[in-house]
């Protein structure tokens, strides 16, 4: 049965198992490979995508639940890269193998659309997304210089 | 693009006396190509006909940025526009079989800039002069009075030349000794030693960067596997029928497991063992199907019947007693000075004590995969392999094709850690797309996979014995380590830079336990700076005295024996870990008072494996804060010396990441195992910190000289080593066995 869905705003139809987990229906069947598998289970962040707006965890989630929502990964974040929090994740130079870091944009991404101002506490709260390679002292830097830049340009 | 490749013929120069340089000559390249085609003029280089230029980067990026830094040595020499530039990873058939003209290729021991930079270095000077050699021929003046920039070369006359013009000219001369081109003044560099932004972060930010398991072709299929939960074991019964109403076309094939090969290149002729350890799969039962999850989810609903009836007794707990026993008896002497029984029992102070490292699974991030296809003649795969070379050879020999015409395409790696030197993975893909030719295959192991059938650090148990004289010196200084099966890592015992008149090192490495060993970041550092530094702590508390006025007095060479060998080499050294831990002091403040509850830990090392092994020397600072039951790291500063820094972003990254990896070495990683199985399975019981628990870090880099040296794996174990002496100069307790139980980090 085909579940739809809008993907980066653009309408989808896919047809498979409905308990496919949404992450591997956005990169084997809809090819756009920017979300990326670590863990499986939900615990490392790797696979993080907005649902509706909101970060999910798509290595978890069935593809049937996203069925009629907005689905957005970060191919379409910003396809340029200009979303504020990929130029200061440019700016601050935080990846190192980088495979964690579509995930951690689209988890910081989505804490900033709701907490314009995140205070240490409340990324150490929010933020439960996993960095092998340790960029988490650069991640903090750069959430930061995102909220202020966001906060600039909303005022403008 | 397209980059012809032509027969490489070897040659090799001598540099500065120590470096062995092996260069390719390049052949004749005919006029119609050189139209439309990139001319490459060594391995490192081609010139395209658009002007631009392709960097060949001879290692698998993982993080550490040799997509960037390498890149940063050749644009120096060739005097390249870095707008220009386009890099792309060296092709393994280049190493084979005429020899290796990139010199290293495997990416392990941090040695990426310091293999990789005179090498690089040497080839772009060679062909930026055979570039102006081309031009003078051409314009009839003297090279010397030519110049470049902006890929292109330019006469006193103003007239200019592009490169891309120049190469196929300069493709065919010969290739100058490296004894007779001109390099660029330390002074005037452009690209090495600054802050070059990484040219892969703005493909990482937008999801583009292409890594291993986002390899997809057309009529790719998807290969799920489960191996043998016991080490060792074997595959018993398997019943297919579950798979005859599952979607996406599932098949089983079953692998047996074997010997793979090893872990790191073992130079001919050298014992494997001194250099390597063996790698082997174990028997498993894979799943091939249309998509990834529906080959999961069908190898994940088999009975399997595993006979591991040979294996089923071994327990970490079991082989922490029996390692423990072994590091109490006699072991074989790896190092021995004095008469370190007779003074142990004279000595009126006497300590003793033994610490614990557990197994650990470096556990990069990207799940372990590789794409192969296997056609008639010839096979191409798709890895990120830390080694390349040999994973080439695997698919070469299991297929029975001739080397050249297997193509391996390196990919970029989602963080390796020591882990992807083991080939395993590679093994096994080839051995699935064997059966199945024409029909591309990728296998991605799941995480639970990757965490129960990983390369472990070495499980090691170390005793120590110590004499203290009536003046609180150390006298005599015995450790015996018993370790886990691992590839040999005395050194890490006696690579510890202090000298005691009495010395003894035991060294053994049990066979029992089933769990294989793997690289880990630090590798034999890791497991024993921490402790050798826990010991000597141990003593300087006992003897009342402060730990970095301890250290800097055994740095004095007084100590080092006069019929020491290497005493030239062991003072040489001495001095320069006494330079770096005295900046490391004085950046800290040291000395300065301390609120109670809180202690600070300084420790200083370098990565010498053996006297006179080029490496960098770093010190770690560590602040601590104790609570109830509870311990917060509130700051980490390093301090390092790693001679020429090619990039120096690049370096704090890597020192950054370093810290945090041996924070989670010292609070979180460990492995189990009970019945011969790993008892971990996902990042809920190997647990890999988040953000929340991140102290302050400071990086300091002094002013070095001299080829760059290793900086991605030496802040990790003296963070380890620093945070455990600031516990106990805290009031806290003597850490022996890790991770830390006594205290909850917070």
């Amino acid at each position: 049965m085909a579940i739809e869905f809008t993907l980066n705003g653009k309408a989808v139809s896919v047809d498979v198992d409905p308990d496919t987990p949404l992450l591997w229906v956005i990169r084997d069947h809809l090819k756009l490979k920017g979300t990326k598998f670590g863990c499986g289970v939900g615990m490392c962040g790797a696979c993080t995508v907005h649902v509706d707006g909101r970060a999910q965890r798509s290595c978890v989630l069935p593809v049937e639940m996203a069925a009629g929502m907005s689905v957005t990964s970060i191919e379409g974040l910003d396809p340029e890269g200009g979303h504020p929090v990929q130029r200061e994740w440019i700016e601050k130079a935080v990846p190192q193998c980088g495979y964690c870091q579509a995930g951690m944009i689209m988890a910081v991404s989505a804490l900033l659309a709701e907490n314009p101002q995140p205070t240490d506490e409340d990324i150490d709260m929010s933020l439960t997304n996993i960095c092998r390679c340790g960029t988490y002292p650069r991640i903090r830097a750069a959430i930061h210089a995102a909220a202020e830049a966001m906060t600039a340009e909303a005022g403008q | 693009m397209t980059v012809s490749r032509r027969n490489f013929l070897c040659g090799s120069a001598a540099i500065g006396g120590a470096i062995l340089f092996p260069i390719t000559r390049a052949g004749a390249v005919s006029s119609e190509a050189a139209a439309t085609q990139s001319t490459e003029i060594l391995s490192w280089i081609a010139i395209n006909a658009d002007g631009s230029i392709t960097f060949r980067v001879p290692q698998v990026e993982l993080g550490q940025a040799v997509t960037t830094t390498i890149p940063q040595i050749l644009a120096e020499e060739l005097d390249a526009d870095w707008e220009t530039i386009r890099v792309e990873f060296y092709d393994p058939r280049q190493n084979r079989p005429d020899g290796t003209p990139y010199s290293w290729t495997t990416t392990l021991g941090s040695s990426s800039a310091h293999y990789l930079f005179q090498p690089a270095h040497i080839a772009a000077a060679q062909v930026r002069d055979m570039l102006l050699s081309a031009a003078a021929t051409r314009l009839n003046v003297s090279k010397d009075q030519l110049s470049t920039d902006g890929n292109a070369v330019s006469a006193p006359s103003g007239e200019t030349i592009g490169y891309a013009e120049l190469a196929p000219e300069a493709a065919n001369l010969t290739h100058p000794a490296p004894e007779s081109v001109t390099f660029r003044a330390a002074a005037d560099r452009r690209f090495v030693g600054k802050p070059v932004p990484r040219l892969n972060v703005p493909a990482i930010t937008t999801g583009k960067l292409v890594y291993g398991i986002d390899v997809d072709l057309p009529g790719m299929r998807h290969a799920a596997i489960r191996q043998c939960p016991v080490f060792g074991g074997s595959l018993g019964q398997v019943d297919e029928t579950p798979l005859a109403g599952l979607s996406g076309n599932p098949i089983l094939l079953r692998l047996k497991g074997g010997f793979v090969g090893y872990n790191s290149p073992v130079p001919e002729g050298q014992d494997p063992d001194l250099w390597a350890a063996p790698v082997k799969t174990d028997d498993s039962v894979v799943v091939v199907a249309d998509s990834w999850w529906q080959a999961k989810s069908a190898v994940e609903s088999l009975e399997i019947d595993w006979d591991t009836t040979a294996h089923a007794d071994f327990s970490t707990e079991a082989l922490r007693a029996r390692l423990s026993k072994l590091a109490e008896g006699d072991l074989p002497v790896v190092l021995e000075r004095g008469d370190t029984a007779t003074a142990l029992s004279a000595a009126p102070q006497r300590l003793s004590a033994k610490y614990v490292f557990p197994y650990m699974d470096p556990a990069p991030l990207e799940p372990l995969n590789c794409t192969v296809l296997v056609e008639p003649g010839r096979v191409s795969l798709w890895t990120g392999s830390q080694y390349p070379d040999d994973a080439h050879r695997i698919a070469a020999e299991l297929t029975g094709t001739p080397p050249d015409q297997v193509t391996l395409h390196l990919m970029n790696c989602g963080g390796g850690f020591g882990r992807g030197l083991q080939n395993d993975f590679v093994h096994q893909a080839v051995q699935i797309a064997m059966t199945m030719p024409g029909v591309p295959v990728k296998l991605l192991w799941t995480r639970e996979e990757c965490i129960q059938h990983s390369s472990y650090a070495p499980f090691t148990v170390a005793r120590y014995e110590g004499g203290l004289d009536d003046r609180g010196q150390i006298e005599s200084w015995s450790l015996n380590i018993a370790s886990s099966r691992s590839a040999e890592q005395s050194y890490g015992g006696t690579s510890f830079p202090y000298f005691f008149p009495n010395m003894r090192i035991g060294y053994q490495r049990d066979e029992w336990a089933t769990l294989p060993f793997g690289w880990m970041r630090g590798v034999g550092m890791t497991q024993h700076v921490w402790m050798n530094y826990g010991f000597l702590g141990e003593l300087a508390a006992a003897s009342g005295r402060d730990q970095l006025d301890f250290y800097r007095d055994l740095l004095d060479p007084r100590h080092i024996p006069e019929v020491l060998e290497t005493r030239d080499i062991a003072v040489e050294r001495a001095a320069r870990l006494r330079a770096v831990l005295d900046r490391a002091a004085e950046a800290s403040g040291w000395g300065a008072p301390k609120p109670a509850g809180t202690g600070r830990g300084i420790v200083v090392a370098d990565s010498a494996y053996y006297p006179g092994y080029a490496s960098s020397t770093k010190a770690a600072v560590a602040d601590v804060t104790l609570g109830e039951g509870t311990v917060r790291v509130d700051k980490v500063a390093i301090t390092i010396n790693a001679g020429t820094i090619i990039n120096p972003d690049v370096v704090h990254q890597q020192l950054e990441g370093a810290v945090i990896f041996a924070l989670n070495n010292t609070f979180l990683s460990e492995i189990t195992v009970e019945g011969g199985q790993v008892q971990q399975s996902n990042f809920g019981d190997y647990p890999i910190l988040l953000i929340d628990r991140i102290p302050q870090i400071e990086i300091t880099i002094l002013q070095g000289e001299g080829d760059p040296l290793g900086v991605g794996e030496d802040a990790t174990p003296i963070t380890i080593a620093a945070v455990l002496n600031a516990i106990a100069d805290a009031g806290g307790p003597r850490i022996r066995s890790l991770p830390v139980k006594e205290l909850e980090l917070i």
